[in-house]
């Protein structure tokens, strides 16, 4: 029952008629500052195969296109793969991981990939029990992991990172905090702050010249087990509790940039891909007097910018030439033009082809080959 | 013996293994049940309507632009009905989902994009805030219906669905299932069935359990659906009275009250001013008659919207009808049984009744404005256009200022000259015939 909406068709034209012409959301992509160029409308879904279809209608920043179009088309194999690939792992990744596996999907019909959130150590913890084929893992596994992993198995750790986020800290958008550096992240964050003499709780203690004055800053922040909270604990504060002063600990990631939307005293931390135009993402220094990097698209994907962290999908096998067929070829999606539009269309950093994992590099660069055979 | 301690023992700990995390969450009193979800459900309900009335009289109250109080109508109507609709819609744990992802949802589309600012300017902190509010609000809901990894995986739908439809203007209609396809209802079993902090539902007694439910979200709906009317007739004046024509015709009235201002003078001399003055006339029962063209595609689109209520109120009759046979049926079975407080369906008739009665009460004085075309009997067509012309007013008046002021006047001069004009036409017909 909706008695309202034919009266208010008209509603809807004045709306699109004051609205901002940019897209408020993710594909925009580019830069947090940077805003993109509005495109004709969405693509419908991943076209399956071959090319990205996002990229080919002009949905991203030439940049961002320029960087799709650098990896290699993706060449299904025949006989077509049939059966259930099984990944369990980051709650970040769950989405991306859906949108890259229904894209995989509908070039093998026969094949289902089940996508299980949880996080990252549920996912390392199924791995070594067997329960799935991959771990999603948000961050690069430690040295101690590794080893602990392949002591367990017998078996050797592969880490494919499929696309690239950072660990932003966000403001209002009519905030002019210019940065922010590791100790004043420490100061705001660290319950016991053994990087700067006193807590931050106020926007003059971050910046004398913030026109917020004495107000407190309320800080909103990811539950502890989240990737994006994990980057900044390695970065800011090693070893020590986040705060619990004027904190407020959101339900997801989308919640905390909203919270910076409205409010013009929050002060947040969130991934990039969560960015939004009412929220900034304030360059961050390695240590005071260092030069500030903001989060983009440039600075994430050439590692300047010191809170990025790669989004893994992690196999075990015996040897390099062992892993799992269908799993490596999963992987090559992943690193192919289609594969890297369905990470992109989210939000995501697309990775580098000039960095492409030992385990992929022989992949890519025989499919660069194919293709042009096949052209 | 031993043999048999490790037999129980290892049967604890499959039984462990199989235990929900509805079934933990009981042992440490954080269940929730189905009963309380749909009680909080409500409440949100009634406590959004309240957030966006709030920011909606102060965003309106003394702005003096018309399309920025016409924008936000709109927004509270769509807002609130969409909430109400989900409210009372059939199943619990799908109307907490659907109200979660319609309240992220808006906050994406009037607060993190800037839409608000751009429309409202500095006004636009009211709405702004409020919806936050009701975020922080239904999320918290959420927290104790879901697991943290459930409600990570929620976000994660809403904001990649929005990232790939970020230019969708009626975010108030979309709905869970438009958001995540396959997974929305696996997600919804999975709570159901004790996958999060919601009591595993009882399939036995489900049923009897909705038809309550139902028979209560009808009550809920049928309460609030007068307050709706009021609210789109009032949606339907802002639509009227941004029409460009509507625009003209207001100037328009000015000639005519200025007309009627000479009258006294115009009537003393006769012969071709009379003439004249008769042709004046003309043009100004012209120019009632194009503001009546105008009047009548909206009043044909506000019959449909009644006809629309006329039919839901007909249909929450009949489920009263139904609930009220089941009952029967059940006390029939439990003769024996201590009689338990039955629900009183004939109140909740004989309210649903008033609201019934006045709505056809609307329709007819819209049904009488359609046959305002008629030529023969203006003076009596007058008094409908004129209850119609003040009932609109006063709605706007309610919310607006001074250019409503000058609307009343305006039309009000529009009414009396038109009446005058008839008297002086009568007049000088009457001298012309003796």
């Amino acid at each position: 029952m909706n008695p309202i909406r034919i009266s208010l068709a008209t509603l809807a034209l004045a709306c699109v008629a004051l609205a901002p012409q940019a897209s408020p959301t993710a594909p925009a992509s580019g830069t947090a500052s940077q805003p993109a160029q509005a495109p004709a409308a969405p693509p419908a879904a991943i076209t399956p195969g071959i090319t990205g279809s996002a990229a080919l209608q002009g949905w991203y920043t030439p940049e961002i296109s320029d960087a799709i179009a650098r990896f290699p088309e993706f060449l299904a194999k025949t006989p077509p793969f049939e059966g259930t690939l099984r990944i369990v792992g980051s709650n970040s990744m769950a989405s991306l991981l859906t949108n890259l596996g229904r894209a995989y999907e509908s070039i093998y019909p026969g094949v289902k990939i089940a996508v299980k959130a949880g996080g990252s150590a549920k996912g390392i913890q199924a791995l070594k029990s067997g329960e799935c084929d991959m771990a999603s893992v948000s961050r690069a596994l430690t040295e101690s992991e590794v080893s602990e992993i392949e002591t367990a198995t017998g078996m050797k750790v592969f880490q494919v990172p499929i696309a690239l986020d950072a660990t932003c800290v966000y403001v209002n958008v009519d905030n002019p905090l210019p940065g922010i550096n590791r100790e004043q992240l420490n100061g705001i964050f660290s319950i016991t702050h053994s990087l700067t003499k006193d807590p931050i709780i106020r926007w003059n203690d971050l910046d004398k010249k913030s026109p917020l004055g004495e107000q407190f800053m309320p800080i909103y922040v990811l539950p502890d087990s989240h990737g994006t909270m994990r980057t900044l604990f390695d970065f800011a504060m090693p070893g020590e509790q986040l705060t619990t002063i004027m904190r407020f600990t959101e339900p997801g990631a989308s919640s905390v940039v909203n919270a910076c939307c409205a409010y013009p005293t929050a002060l947040g931390i969130s991934g990039y891909s969560n960015r939004q135009p009412r929220a900034r993402a304030v360059p961050v220094a390695e240590g005071a007097g260092k030069p500030s990097v903001a989060p983009s698209f440039r600075s994430i994907r050439d590692r300047s910018y010191p809170m990025w962290r790669p989004l893994n999908l992690v196999v075990l096998a015996k040897d390099a030439d062992q892993v799992p067929a269908m799993s490596l070829d999963f992987l090559r999606f992943a690193w192919s033009e289609a594969g890297q539009d369905a990470c992109a269309i989210l939000g995501m950093v697309v990775v580098d082809i000039d960095r492409a994992p030992e385990l992929l590099k022989d992949s890519v660069q025989r499919r660069f080959t194919e293709n042009a055979v096949a052209r | 013996m031993l043999g048999l301690a490790c037999l129980l023992l290892a049967a604890c700990g499959s039984a462990q293994k199989k235990q929900t995390v509805a079934e933990k969450a009981k042992l440490l009193d954080q269940t929730i049940t189905e009963k309380q979800l749909d009680q909080l459900s409500n409440a949100f309900s009634d406590r959004y309507f309240t957030l966006m009335l709030a920011a909606s009289e102060k965003v309106m109250r003394d702005n003096p632009d018309l399309q920025q109080r016409r924008i936000m109508n709109g927004l509270r109507v769509l807002g609130v009905s969409s909430m109400y609709d989900i409210a009372t819609s059939p199943d619990t744990v799908t109307q907490l989902i659907d109200q979660l992802v319609v309240v992220t949802l808006q906050n994406y589309f009037w607060v993190d994009s800037g839409r608000s600012q751009l429309i409202w300017g500095d006004r636009a902190q009211y709405l702004v805030q409020n919806l936050r509010r009701a975020r922080e609000d239904i999320w918290q809901i959420g927290e104790r219906v879901f697991t943290r990894d459930q409600l990570d995986e929620l976000d994660l739908l809403i904001s990649n669905w929005w990232a790939t439809n970020g230019g969708t203007e009626f975010v108030a209609y979309v709905r869970f299932s438009d958001v995540a396809a396959g997974r929305g209802s696996a997600l919804i079993e999975e709570v159901k069935g004790g996958g999060g902090l919601l009591e595993p539902l009882d399939r036995a007694t489900e049923q009897v359990a909705q038809a309550n439910f139902a028979l209560e979200r009808s009550f809920f709906w049928a309460k609030r659906v007068p307050l709706f009317a009021g609210w789109n007739i009032q949606a339907i004046t802002y639509d009227f009275l941004v029409l460009p024509e509507s625009q003209r015709l207001l100037k328009n009235i000015n000639a005519v009250s200025d007309t009627t201002a000479a009258l006294p003078e115009l009537l003393a001399s006769k012969g071709e001013l009379g003439k004249e003055l008769l042709t004046q006339y003309k043009d100004s029962i012209l120019a009632t008659g194009a503001l009546l063209d105008k009047v009548a595609p909206l009043t044909t689109n506000t019959q449909a919207i009644l006809r629309e209520s006329d039919t839901a109120m007909k249909s929450v009759t009949e489920a009263l009808r139904i609930v009220q046979s089941m009952q029967q049926a059940s006390a029939a079975a439990n003769a024996g049984a201590p009689p338990a407080k039955p629900v009183d369906v004939k109140e909740y008739e004989a309210l649903l009744q008033e609201v019934h009665r006045n709505l056809v009460e609307a329709n007819k004085l819209l049904t009488t404005t359609t046959d305002l075309t008629d030529q023969k009997q203006l003076a009596e067509r007058l008094k409908p256009i004129e209850a119609l012309i003040q009932m609109r007013i006063r709605e706007v008046q309610s919310a607006t200022d001074e250019v409503t002021g000058k609307l009343v006047w305006r039309i009000a001069m529009l009414v009396a000259g038109v009446l005058a004009a008839l008297f002086a036409f009568h007049l000088w017909r009457r001298r012309q015939a003796s």
